[in-house]
């Protein structure tokens, strides 16, 4: 099935990328988001453990796409629902495209006739919303992702997969755990199913539960569960 | 290390509690501390009433009734009367609807109205009554001894912040009192599921 992938540049974009192209995917349309933002500079102790989780943190994403040579198209924004993306995307043969970031979808684009998939880093429904893998750590113990077509909705969409972890024995929850099993749930979803699109579970989006953005408190207690239990 | 999240006013600068840094165990430490230092500073300057008594001044103060065909809501009234009821029992289906629309408000726009209409609309621009921050806080504070859920905890957490960075303009001795039985409360979670969990 023809598939296309929508970058931003951030790490789970350079997650995203980087995991594809090791695992030898290939996508028929590759877009780049790019609003030129300074690379947010890492330590020495992230990019090591970003390499074993199987991505290079201080790669850009420009940098990939350009070693590996991979044609893409690059817009000098980050804005998914911006008209000339929205009428670019509606062009192409592909109706499928992996979501990586760039806002809520709003009307335009949800009407357009493109389906974004989205890796969600919590098992919904019941997380939906924000921070879900600190909450799920705080709650069960473990994390998950769940890949679904997006919706109107925050997180209601049909899913089409879903993948538990553990949780990490280490402090870079945001930098390297939470791109990193969202990366390793996409390769998997691509993999390992014929037409990864097309067999869905439809959600009740008034099942289960939405969070927010988590508390520094909470995220502390979350964060020293992962490297006190080891 | 200091706990900087009560640090400026919160009313006027929400924090919006994006990406905040990882610090280690002492970052709890420091929140203990100034947490505690919350609750000294309360009872070293007035006597803090009981949580029965200010529960009954509560009810004195806002013996509303609230009617379910009502257009337009005051806060206070409405966030009082829930939290009385939930002291004995549970609330009724609208009030639910109430509570998670309100908590979704705040942690959305960090900021609670004075009033808002049947569709749950600011009806007003005042976000600067102190007491309806409180009261809804003391309701999640119940809603988390109840249900244990974390999203409960996690905005009376945000919430005291906010209060906390406002403490210094709170003379109201109920108002006091009920912050100094959230803010037990809240410590006393937080300790809980540091024994639980680490």
């Amino acid at each position: 099935m023809s598939t296309g992938i929508i970058l931003t540049p951030d790490v789970r974009s350079k997650a995203y990328i980087q995991k594809i192209l090791h695992h030898q995917i290939h996508f028929e349309y590759i877009i780049f988001m790019n609003d030129n933002r300074t690379e947010k500079k890492y330590s020495e102790d992230i990019i090591k453990l970003s390499k074993n989780h199987g991505f290079d943190i201080s790669q850009s994403v420009m940098n990939t796409l350009l070693k590996n040579n991979l044609d893409f198209k690059e817009f000098s924004f980050v804005d998914i629902n911006n008209p000339i993306l929205i009428k670019y995307l509606q062009s192409l043969d592909t109706k499928f495209f992996i979501f990586t970031g760039g806002g809520i979808l709003k009307h335009d684009i949800l009407s357009s006739g493109v389906k974004f998939i989205h890796l969600h880093s919590g098992i919904t429904p019941y997380y939906r919303g924000s921070s879900c893998f600190y909450y799920s750590i705080l709650n069960a113990n473990y994390a998950g992702v769940t890949a679904f077509i997006m919706d109107k909705n925050l997180d209601t969409g049909p899913v089409l997969f879903q993948k538990k972890f553990q949780k990490p024995n280490h402090k870079y929850l945001d930098d390297v755990f939470d791109p990193y099993i969202r990366a390793e749930t996409l390769v998997e979803l691509l993999k390992n199913k014929t037409n990864p699109f097309t067999e869905s579970i439809k959600q009740n989006p008034l099942d289960g539960e939405t969070y927010y953005i988590i508390h520094p408190v909470l995220k502390h207690i979350a964060i020293l569960s992962c490297i006190t239990n080891d | 290390m200091e706990y900087s999240y009560t640090n400026t006013d919160l009313l006027e600068f929400p924090q919006k509690y994006q990406m905040t840094p990882f610090e280690g165990r002492e970052f709890l430490s420091s929140y203990e501390k100034t947490r505690q230092r919350i609750l000294d500073k309360i009872k070293n300057n007035q006597t803090v009433n009981s949580l029965s008594y200010t529960l009954k001044l509560l009810q004195k103060q806002f013996l509303i009734d609230i009617k379910s065909d009502q257009k337009i809501f005051v806060t206070s009234n409405q966030l009082s009367s829930i939290l009385l009821r939930l002291q004995h029992q549970k609330e009724t289906q609208q009030e639910t609807k109430f509570i998670m629309a309100l908590l979704k408000k705040f942690e959305i726009k960090k900021r609670i109205f004075s009033e808002y209409d049947h569709e749950l609309k600011e009806n007003s621009t005042d976000f600067k009554i102190l007491t309806n921050y409180i009261l809804l806080a003391a309701i999640c504070a119940k809603k988390f001894q109840d249900n244990g859920n974390p999203k409960f905890l996690n905005t009376l957490l945000k919430l005291n912040d906010t209060i906390c960075s406002q403490i210094d303009s709170i003379n109201d001795v109920n108002n006091l009192s009920l912050i100094y039985y959230i803010i037990n409360l809240e410590l006393e979670y937080i300790r809980d599921l540091i024994r639980k969990i680490l």
